[in-house]
C-alpha cells in the first residue's frame, strides 16, 4: 500500500468513529474548561468592573491587557500560568491512557463489542506499558538534544565572525526547522512503538521502541511522507478554522458563542487527525 | 516681490548668527589628528586642547575623562557595575579596550606627564583608570586660556557598549582624552559607570581622521576636506562649532546616502547623511523618512535644527551594541535584515537618537547626575513624535491585530516594576540598571506627558520652547527646568515635581465603590404613626405608585502615596452627568446622591490626564458587570489553552 492509500485509509478509519472523536474532544474541553473559570475570576477581578472593559467586545484594548498583566504585580497572571502548566502535565498523563483506548478500538476485529467498554479496557490494559515507553523515550529526547546542540555548535563555529545577517538569519530558520523535525521524528517513532506494543500485545516495551526506531530508519521516506501528509490535513483544518473564525464578528453573545463553537469543532478535528495518524501508521507497519 | 528678499536675507543672516553667537562661548576646543590602524584596532592620536577658565576661581589642576579605560579589565568600575554586559550585549574577554596617554604638555611649554595620576572621585576603586588628573605648574587665572598638547593611543574593544569594533566596522566614541567640566569651584569629572552617560563643555572641534582608503568614514560636523595619501589612506577633515563631543565611524560596507533637507517654517537647511550597512540597505527609506520626521518634529516643537549636517550611522550586524547612541550631529540607529514594517524599532531609534541632538546635544544637561533631563525629556518628545507620524495607539507595534503605542509600552515598564528609586538620582546610584532606565526614560517621559495634560498642550509647548531657548549650549539642572515650568505656566508646581521627581512612590486613584440602593419606605416604628406599606394612602384608595428613589453612593480612594487633585465624572441612567472635584488628600472620599435616577458609572480622571496612574482599570467602575466582554476574553483564553493542549499531546 502506498503512502496516499495509507493516509486515505487512516482518515476513513477515523471518520467512521465519531464516538471516539467526541470522547477526545470532551476530554480536552474538560481539562481546558478549568482554565475558563480561573481566567474568569482573575480577569474579572482585575478589570471586570472597570468601564475600560466596555469596548473589549469590539476590539482588543492594549490598556486592558496591560492592566491585567500587571494587576497585583502580575500575581494573577503567574497563578494562571502555573495552572496551565499543571493542567498540561495532567493532560499528558491522561493522554497516555487515551492512546491505549484508541489503539484498542483500532485493532478490534469483528464480533460484538461495546465502544466504551473496549476503549477504557484498552486504556487500562496498555497504560503501564505506554507509561514506561514515555520514560524510555527520554533517551530519544536526550539523543535528539545532543544532535541539535552539536549541529548548532557546528553552524555557530563556521559563522562565528560572520557579519552577513542574511546568512545568520537563514541559518536561524534552518535551526528552528531542524528542531521541529527532531521533535516530530520522535513523536512519530513513539506512535510506531505504541502500535507495535498494542498490535502484538507485546510486553517488551524497550524492544518495541528499538523496533520502531529500526522501522523508521528502514523506511524513512514512507514514514516521513505519511507523517507530513497528514500534517498537511492538520494545517488545512487550522486555516479553515482561522478563516471561519475571522468571518464571524464576535461582538454579541450569540456570535461569541458561535466563535467558541467553531473553536470546539477545530479541537474535535485535532482528535480526528490523531486517530487518523494511528490508523494510517498502523496500516504502514501492517498491524492495523 | 523682490523687495522683500534682502530683508528676509538680512533677517536670516541675523538669525543664523544669533542662533549660536551669544549663547555658546567655547570652553573646551579640540584640534585632533587621528589615524585608524585596523590591524591593531587602534587609533593613534594627538590633540591640542584649548581650555578656557570660565569661572572666577584660579584652577591649579586639570581633570580628564579616559573613557575607553572602562573596558581595560574586569575590575574597572564600569565592568564591576555592569558585570561585563550592556543592554544585553556581552564584553569579549579577548578584546579589551583602553587608552594610553603617551605624553601631555603645555603647548610650547612645560611637560606635564610626570604629574599624571589616576583618581576615582566616585567610588575609590583603585583599578579604575577612567579619570586622569594633571597638576598645572602655575594656577590658571579666571578668564584665561590654556593650550595642552596630548599624544595618545586608543585601543577599541569588541563593541558591546557604544564604542568599539566588530569585524570591519568601527564606532569611535568616547575615544580621546576629554577634559571634565569645572563648575561651582570644583571639577565635575565622573568615572565611566555602567548606568551613566556623559557631560562636557561646549567648544569647537577640528578633527583630521586618516583611515585606509577602502573605508567609508562619517563623523561629527561638516566635512571640509578630503585628501588621498601616498600610503593608501585618506584623510578627512571635519569641523564643528558649538558641540561638546566628537565621534566618528568607519566601515567598508557602508553605503552612503546624502539628501538635502529643507523646512520653510521654521527655516531649516541641513544635509542628511545616511551611512547604511550593505546588509540593511533595503531599510534605507525607513531610516530616511524617520529622520525627516524627526527633523520636522523637533524643529517645529522646540526650535530649528541649527547644524549643517546630521549623520545617521547604521551599525553592522554583530555591532548592535554600538546602536541607539547619540553624539553631536551624528547618531547610531539600529536594525536587522528582517524587520517587519509594523515593528517600528528603526523609526523609534532614529527619532529618539536624533532627538538627543536637542536634549543632550544642544541642551547640555549633566547625564551623570540628572539623566532624566536628556533621556526623560527626549522620551517624552519621542512619544509625541511617534504618535504624530505613526498613530497614537500603534506607534511602536502594528502587526495584524496587535497594536501597541509608545505610551502603553512605557506604562507597561513603569507600572509593572518595583518602586525603589526616584527619577532624580546619580545614575550609578540606582538599585539596578533596570531601575535607572525605567525611571530616567519611561517614568520621566510619562511624567512630562502628565504635566502636559495638566497644564494644557499650549502651555506645555511654550514651556518646552522656553526651556530649550534659554538653556541651549548651557548646562541646566532639574531646578532650572522646574523654574522654567513655573515661570511659563504661572503656577506653583512645587507639589508636582517634589512628588514625581524626588520620591519613588506611585500615583493611583480609584473608584473603590459604586452602589445604587432603592430607598424603601421605612419599616418599623416611627413616632406618631404606624408605617404603611409603600404606595398605600389613607382611606385605602389605590394610589398611583411614587417614582423610585435611589441612594447612589460613589467612593473614590487614593491607593498611592502621591497626592494629585482629582476630577470625578458620575453618569446616571437618565443621561445626567455630574462632574465633581476632590483635592485628593485623604485616603478616600464619598459622593452621595439621592435621586430618581440610578448611577451607571463613575470615573476618576475622566480626561485621562494622569498618564502616570499605576492602574487605569480601577479608575472607573460600572454598576453592572460587562459580562460579554469578560466572557469573551475567558472563552478566547480557553480556546487558546485547548489548542495548546492538543499540540502537546492530542
Ligand atoms: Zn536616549
Amino acid at each position: 500500500m502506498n503512502v496516499i492509500q495509507c493516509a486515505v485509509k487512516g482518515i476513513r478509519e477515523s471518520t467512521v468513529r465519531p464516538k471516539m472523536i467526541v470522547l477526545l474532544w470532551s476530554f480536552n474541553l474538560l481539562v481546558a474548561g478549568l482554565c475558563y473559570f480561573v481566567f474568569l475570576r482573575a480577569f474579572g477581578g482585575a478589570v471586570g468592573t472597570s468601564a475600560l472593559v466596555k469596548e473589549m467586545v469590539h476590539k482588543a484594548d492594549m490598556n486592558v491587557v496591560v492592566e491585567f498583566l500587571t494587576s497585583a504585580s502580575g500575581g494573577a497572571v503567574t497563578e494562571l500560568f502555573v495552572i496551565v502548566i499543571g493542567l498540561s502535565v495532567l493532560y499528558a498523563l491522561v493522554s497516555v491512557f487515551l492512546y491505549g483506548g484508541i489503539l484498542q478500538i483500532l485493532i478490534q476485529k469483528g464480533g460484538r463489542w461495546r465502544f466504551a467498554e473496549t476503549f477504557f479496557a484498552g486504556g487500562g490494559r496498555f497504560y503501564g506499558r505506554f507509561f514506561r515507553l514515555e520514560i524510555y523515550s527520554l533517551g530519544l529526547w536526550l539523543t535528539a538534544g545532543l544532535i541539535f546542540i552539536l549541529i548548532n555548535a557546528l553552524i555557530n563555529f563556521n559563522f562565528r565572525d560572520s557579519t552577513n545577517e542574511q546568512t545568520t538569519f537563514v541559518f536561524t530558520i534552518i535551526k528552528i526547522l531542524f528542531a521541529f523535525f527532531l521533535v516530530f521524528l520522535i513523536k512519530m517513532i513513539m506512535d510506531y512503538a505504541r502500535i507495535l506494543i498494542a498490535g502484538r500485545d507485546s510486553r517488551d516495551v524497550f524492544r518495541s521502541l528499538l523496533e520502531a526506531v529500526r522501522f523508521v530508519l528502514k523506511k524513512p521516506a514512507k514514514t516521513l511522507a505519511l507523517y507530513y501528509l497528514l500534517g498537511l490535513a492538520g494545517w488545512a483544518s487550522f486555516l479553515l478554522y482561522k478563516v471561519l473564525d475571522s468571518a464571524v464578528p464576535q461582538t454579541s453573545t450569540v456570535t461569541i458563542a458561535i466563535g467558541f463553537l467553531l473553536a470546539q469543532v477545530f479541537i474535535a478535528s485535532r482528535g480526528w487527525l490523531k486517530i487518523a495518524y494511528q490508523a494510517a501508521q498502523g496500516r504502514v507497519i501492517g498491524l492495523i | 516681490m523682490r523687495r522683500s528678499i534682502p530683508i528676509f536675507a538680512a533677517i536670516f543672516l541675523f538669525m543664523a548668527s544669533a542662533l549660536f553667537a551669544a549663547l555658546s562661548r567655547p570652553i573646551a576646543s579640540y584640534d585632533i589628528k587621528a589615524r585608524l590602524v585596523p590591524a591593531e584596532k587602534k587609533i593613534l592620536g594627538s590633540e591640542i586642547l584649548t581650555w578656557l577658565n570660565d569661572t572666577d576661581l584660579p584652577v591649579s589642576e586639570l581633570r580628564f575623562h579616559l573613557y575607553l579605560n572602562a573596558f581595560k579589565n574586569s575590575r574597572t568600575t564600569f565592568m564591576r557595575e555592569s558585570g561585563g554586559s550592556s543592554r544585553g550585549f556581552k564584553a569579549d574577554k579577548n578584546n579589551w579596550g583602553f587608552i594610553t596617554v603617551k605624553n601631555i604638555r603645555i603647548q610650547d611649554g612645560d611637560d606635564l606627564t610626570p604629574s599624571m595620576a589616576f583618581i576615582q572621585p566616585d567610588d575609590g576603586n583603585a583599578d579604575d583608570r577612567t579619570v586622569m588628573k594633571i597638576d598645572l605648574p602655575t594656577p590658571l587665572p579666571p578668564g584665561k586660556k590654556i593650550a595642552v598638547a596630548i599624544e595618545f593611543t586608543s585601543k577599541l574593544p569588541k563593541v558591546f557598549a557604544r564604542s568599539g569594533f566588530a569585524g570591519d566596522f568601527y564606532m569611535v566614541g568616547q575615544w580621546f582624552p576629554k577634559i571634565g567640566v569645572f563648575q561651582n569651584g570644583a571639577w565635575n569629572c565622573h568615572q565611566y559607570h555602567a548606568s551613566s552617560e556623559f557631560f562636557a563643555d561646549y567648544g569647537t572641534y577640528h578633527v583630521e581622521i586618516t583611515a585606509p582608503e577602502k573605508f567609508v568614514v562619517g563623523a561629527t560636523g561638516k566635512r571640509n576636506g578630503e585628501t588621498k595619501n601616498a600610503d593608501g589612506t585618506r584623510t578627512y577633515v571635519h569641523d564643528q562649532e558649538n558641540v561638546h563631543d566628537f565621534a566618528w565611524t568607519a566601515c567598508p560596507d557602508f553605503i552612503e546616502f546624502r539628501e538635502k533637507y529643507a523646512l520653510a517654517e521654521p527655516s531649516v537647511k541641513t544635509e542628511m547623511i545616511l551611512l547604511v550597512h550593505r546588509s540593511h540597505v533595503k531599510q534605507k527609506d525607513r531610516y530616511a523618512q524617520a529622520l525627516r520626521n524627526g527633523l520636522e518634529f523637533y524643529s517645529r516643537s522646540y526650535g530649528p535644527y541649527p547644524y549643517e549636517t546630521i549623520t545617521l550611522v547604521d551599525p553592522a550586524p554583530g555591532a548592535m551594541g554600538a546602536g541607539g547612541m547619540e553624539y553631536p550631529t551624528l547618531f547610531t540607529a539600529g536594525t536587522t535584515t528582517w524587520m517587519p514594517k509594523g515593528v517600528r524599532f528603526p523609526e523609534m531609534v532614529t527619532i529618539h537618537e536624533f532627538g538627543h541632538g536637542y536634549w543632550y546635544g544642544m541642551v547640555g544637561s549633566n547625564e551623570f547626575e540628572e539623566a532624566w533631563l536628556d533621556e526623560g525629556i527626549n522620551t517624552y518628545s519621542e512619544i509625541k513624535a511617534m504618535a504624530k507620524y505613526y498613530g497614537e495607539d500603534r506607534s511602536m507595534i502594528d502587526i495584524g491585530g496587535l497594536k501597541i503605542g509608545s505610551v502603553a509600552y512605557n506604562r507597561m515598564s513603569v507600572i509593572g516594576s518595583g518602586r525603589f528609586d526616584p527619577i532624580v538620582k546619580k545614575s550609578w546610584e540606582y538599585i539596578s540598571g533596570g531601575s535607572y532606565s525605567l525611571n530616567v526614560y519611561a517614568k520621566a517621559g510619562l511624567m512630562l506627558l502628565t504635566l502636559e495634560k495638566w497644564l494644557g498642550e499650549e502651555v506645555m509647548s511654550r514651556l518646552m520652547r522656553t526651556y530649550f531657548e534659554r538653556w541651549k549650549f548651557r548646562h541646566p539642572t532639574s531646578k532650572d527646568f522646574i523654574h522654567t515650568a513655573e515661570e511659563v505656566s504661572g503656577k506653583d508646581l512645587g507639589w508636582f515635581f517634589s512628588q514625581v521627581l524626588y520620591s519613588p512612590d506611585k500615583l493611583d486613584y480609584a473608584v473603590s465603590g459604586l452602589k445604587a440602593e432603592e430607598i424603601a419606605a421605612g419599616e418599623g416604628l416611627f413616632d406618631g404613626r404606624a408605617t404603611e406599606p409603600p404606595g398605600k394612602e389613607e382611606g385605602g384608595a389605590p394610589a398611583k405608585p411614587a417614582p423610585k428613589v435611589y441612594r447612589n453612593e460613589i467612593t473614590v480612594a487614593r491607593y498611592g502615596e502621591w497626592i494629585f487633585p482629582q476630577e470625578i465624572l458620575v453618569v446616571f441612567d437618565d443621561g445626567e452627568k455630574v462632574r465633581e472635584t476632590w483635592d485628593g488628600k485623604d485616603r478616600w472620599t464619598r459622593f452621595v446622591y439621592q435621586k430618581t435616577a440610578k448611577v451607571v458609572s463613575a470615573e476618576v480622571d475622566p480626561d485621562h490626564k494622569m498618564v502616570l496612574d499605576a492602574n487605569y482599570a480601577n479608575n472607573s467602575r460600572v454598576l453592572e458587570l460587562k459580562r460579554p466582554a469578560v466572557v469573551k476574553a475567558a472563552l478566547g483564553f480557553t480556546a487558546w489553552v485547548q489548542g495548546f493542549l492538543s499540540l502537546i499531546s492530542f
